[in-house]
């Protein structure tokens, strides 16, 4: 039977491949029950592979909790049903895709999920639906074309973002774009950053005063800088630290105005160390990086990340990539061109070109957006975008964090057809980056944490204002909507004009989904400031508010303020004034009965549906991941020595031992370097000289096993040999756990 | 053949019945576990997407899902897991949930009089595109069961198969019976 993994060997890069070979092993190793659940939780998560609604195994119907039977009780998670559908979510860096990518994309989800790609506020694609026995396929199809899942969630480096116009933005200070790529692929699977408490979420932009990077809402930000010194452009980067939303939204501090380029990394990796070793580990809600800089002061923060900096060990990948700088570049497939007079326009593509177009800094051509309602498109449109791509523009298209995509390059001339086509796939709505353009997060659609149905809400209102675009006053036309399921901030509500975000409130005797009004935020600026919390308003209520204040914003503003000052102006009390009767009131049950349900769902609103988020992955620490890959490599000897590859079973053997030796030294000091005699001789050091390692009974007798081992050589003359020293390894890592729980006591 | 992933499809004869109809009605069938054979699990409303899945009712099986696809309605089967048997008893067993679902929504008090399947014919897509691409060697491979599935389904051996997919699309063959019923 033919398979993915034979098929696209030839194209996976050696290390990918092995990565997802070692999740597909342990995979089985979590069904027959020798991988720990937690510790399978945070690896899966580690791989992008997600949680969903309903995956603990029960549902609210609307009457009553109906238990959902799936066929295996196995758990990938605590309270996490293996069979259960659940999310994968896949990094883009930056947002950059190719229409190669996309077309595997489509295919992925027409064959595995629902058909349907979703983009996200951080530029990643998502699918839901998904079984975990089909994740290692689907990250070796996507790995064929260059994508990976690795650290898309957990506690981990989460996908770097960065303005979709880099490279083509007439205000940029310069294209950030191959920075973001080697910062990219620098932290990607680096041991400095597998030990966080938190994830971590970097951006970059290229100018200050537009929001397309959103810096200073990141837990690091950089911000492109030029400089001229004796008539010669030198680049650097502001850096900010610790911003973040979520629950308290934390505006980022400036780190360093002026980074040189060849600092980027080692700052990053520094920032990474320093986080690892002070950041919160037990306390989850105070684990992110913001709680650690708030917590020391940037100027202690900024004192330590330099202290590391000084005692790091160099590495060439912190200034290699600077050389093929002068080389980056995009090349437009078309030449420029300008749009005529003349030529007879499509219907509609005037209004289209007005909110989705815009002129490129090198003339001739244009930044078109393709709007996505609620992030979503087909796997049929995904090939038909593919296609359009690469007749207008080559490769060059980008995701956005308001969940939509650019295309770059297009020449001026091409964009009537551009237009046409487009429509004919169905991507050609209008109101790209206006009102009309509602960004919101999966919400109760999907995601475990949702109270309130951000999507449904999100719909209802891009179709109402899609209504009365056209009357729309100019600077309501402008303002952004954003919309949360709950306070996780995920549909970065806090940075919007006028954002939501899901709770409940109990109304005659009945659980009724509400929307918490957040207003003038500041998407500018890269997420300049956050919005004020006004009061929480019913979910069917919430198209009222947004004309309220959007009519109030038209009749009331002086000669030319903004939303973010008008809001500011006016003041908490009057703003709340004018949704306060929205607020109370409530019709009886039996009077309106919708008016006790969300948008987009006919079931009577529960809070009994909300699961335990797996945002925050789990606590484990490297020495815990180590330890579960001795596990996997003492199963993998097993399934060699099956196969009668003794050697190979008998390599395997050792290095497990070797590894959860290292697992052991890990705990006391992180550099652990990777030779099998300095960690044989750093064991025999702290754990056998000391009798730490020794057990109340069998004393040291399982570190003979290793030592034994590593003295003589390889065992693998016959299979008996080889058995027996599975099972002294087996042995051994048992020990290795006993004492590594010891240890962690101690 | 190792043809696991599959779906099956019927349009309706009019379209009288929108998509976004059928999401409290599924939401209905969960609640009173309307189909006995499939671990339903949850209703998503996607006919914001053009030519997108519509609206699916999601199961462990399998997805059904109510689309209109070039102004017609569709009624989806999408089998995710494992089916027992050879591929022609696996391709029964989808094609029977599928008409069972197709003759449950017909019943539907909401629908009644305004819902009906072209069952005439039928399509089959292959969602593996590792064990059957877009070939005509597999639409050959296929011919044998697909046969067998249509003769037993329309009575007689009056039909035809036709796979006219695009390149980059699963392979997907029209089953249509020359005899009008
Ligand atoms: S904001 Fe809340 S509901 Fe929305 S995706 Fe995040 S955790 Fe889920």
């Amino acid at each position: 039977m033919s398979s993915w993994k034979k098929q696209l060997a030839s194209q996976i890069p050696a290390d990918w491949g092995k990565e997802i070979d070692i999740f597909e092993t342990q995979i089985e190793l979590r069904k027959i029950g020798k991988l720990d659940e937690k510790i399978f939780a945070e690896t899966r998560l580690r791989r992008g592979v997600y949680g969903q609604r309903y995956d603990n195994g029960q549902r609210h119907d609307g009457v009553q909790t109906q238990k959902l039977s799936y066929p295996s009780g196995l758990l990938k998670g605590p309270e996490t049903v293996w069979d259960a559908p659940g999310m994968l979510r896949i990094k883009i860096p930056f947002g950059g895709v190719t229409p190669d990518q996309l077309d595997v994309l489509a295919e992925v989800a027409e064959e595995y999920s629902n058909g349907i790609l979703h983009v996200t506020t951080r530029q990643d694609f998502q699918y839901h639906y998904i079984h975990i026995e089909d994740t290692p396929d689907i990250m070796r199809r996507l790995a064929a074309v260059g994508i990976t899942t690795r650290e898309a969630c957990g506690n981990s480096v989460r996908n770097l973002t960065a303005c979709p116009k880099a490279g083509v933005c007439s205000g940029e200070d310069f294209d950030v774009t191959p920075y973001a790529r080697a910062l990219t692929d620098f932290l990607l699977g680096h041991p400095d950053c597998q030990d966080f408490g938190r994830k971590v979420k970097i951006a970059f932009s290229g100018c200050q005063g537009e929001a397309c990077g959103l810096v200073m809402m990141h837990d690091m930000g950089a911000l492109a800088v030029k400089k001229t010194r004796r008539g010669r452009d030198i680049h650097g980067f502001a850096l900010y630290v610790g911003g973040g939303l979520g629950t308290v939204p934390y505006q980022a501090k400036l780190f360093d105005a002026f980074l040189p380029p060849e600092e980027l990394l080692p700052i990053a990796q520094s920032i990474a160390r320093v986080f690892g070793r002070l950041g919160e580990k037990k306390n989850r809600a105070q684990a992110r990086l913001k709680f650690l800089v708030a917590k020391l002061g940037i100027e202690e923060f900024r004192r330590l990340v330099w202290e590391e900096r000084q005692v790091l060990p160099e590495d060439d990948r912190w200034t290699s990539y600077l050389e093929q700088l002068p080389a980056y570049g995009e090349k437009p497939l078309k030449p420029p061109s300008t749009l005529s007079g003349e030529k007879i326009l499509p219907e509609g593509f005037a209004e289209w070109q007005r909110s989705n177009v815009k002129a490129q800094k090198q003339p001739g051509y244009a930044i078109v957006t393709v709007a996505l309602p609620l992030g979503d498109l087909s796997s049929d449109q995904t090939r038909k975008l593919a296609d359009v791509v690469r007749l207008y523009v080559g490769d060059s298209i980008r995701t956005t964090v308001e969940q939509n995509f650019v295309l770059r390059w297009v020449s001026e001339a091409d964009l009537p057809d551009l237009y046409a086509d487009l429509l004919e796939i169905g991507l050609a709505d209008t109101g790209a980056n206006t009102i009309v353009d509602v960004t919101a997060c999966p919400g109760t659609d999907t995601c475990k944490l949702g109270i309130s149905a951000s999507r449904g809400l999100a719909e209802e209102l891009r179709t109402r204002l899609a209504a009365k675009s056209y009357e729309m006053d100019e600077a309501v036309r402008n303002l952004r909507i954003k919309v949360s399921g709950c306070f996780n901030s995920c549909g970065q509500h806090h940075v919007a004009d006028i954002g939501f975000f899901g709770n409940s409130r109990t109304l005659n005797g009945y659980k009724v989904p509400h929307f918490q009004v957040i207003l003038g935020g500041q998407w500018a600026e890269n997420a300049g400031a956050f919005g004020m919390t006004i009061g929480a308003v019913p979910s069917k209520r919430i198209p009222e508010v947004v004309d309220r204040i959007t009519d109030h914003f038209v009749h009331s503003r002086k000669q030319g303020e903004n939303f973010c000052d008008f809001i500011a102006r006016i003041g908490k009390k009057e703003l709340r004034s004018l949704i306060e009767n929205l607020m109370k009131n409530a019709p009886s049950f039996e009077e309106n009965p919708d008016f006790y349900r969300d948008w987009g769902d006919p079931r009577e609103f529960t809070m009994l549906d909300r699961g335990i988020g797996e945002c925050a992955g789990e606590v484990i620490s490297a020495s815990q991941f180590d330890l579960a890959d001795a596990e996997r490599e003492v199963f993998e000897a097993q399934l060699e020595l099956e196969k009668k590859n003794y050697a190979q079973a008998d390599e395997l053997a050792y290095r497990s031992m070797v590894g959860a030796s290292r697992a052991l030294i890990k705990q006391q000091y992180h550099d652990v370097p990777e030779r099998a005699e300095i960690i044989v001789e750093e064991f025999t050091l702290r754990f056998l000289d000391t009798e730490l390692f020794y057990d109340k009974y069998a004393r040291g007798k399982f570190a003979r096993y290793l030592l034994q081992r590593h003295q003589q050589g390889p065992v693998h003359a016959d299979a008996d040999s080889v058995h027996q020293l599975i099972d002294q390894a087996q042995l051994f890592i048992d020990a290795a756990h006993a004492c590594y729980a010891r240890c962690a006591v101690e | 053949m190792e043809l696991q992933r599959l779906s099956i499809k019927l349009f309706s004869e009019s379209t009288n019945v929108k998509p976004p109809e059928f999401v409290p009605v599924f939401h209905a069938w969960i609640r009173n576990q309307k189909l006995k054979d499939h671990l339903m699990i949850d209703v998503s409303d996607y006919n914001h997407v053009p030519d997108g899945p519509g609206t699916l009712l999601v199961t462990h099986e399998g997805n059904f899902s109510l689309a209109l696809a070039e102004g017609k309605l569709s009624l989806l089967y999408q089998r995710k897991r494992f089916l027992e048997g050879t591929l022609t008893e696996r391709l029964n067993t989808a094609f029977k949930a599928l008409l069972n679902a197709s003759e449950l929504l017909e019943q539907e008090p909401d629908f009644r009089n305004r819902l009906s399947f072209d069952r005439n014919s039928f399509w089959v897509i292959s969602n593996d595109r590792l064990n059957l691409p877009n070939t005509d060697q597999s639409f050959e491979e296929l011919r044998p069961a697909l046969s067998e599935l249509a003769t037993e389904f329309f009575g007689h051996d009056h039909f035809s198969l036709n796979c006219n997919s695009g390149e980059k699309e699963r392979l997907s063959v029209m089953v249509e019976s020359s005899v009008l019923n």
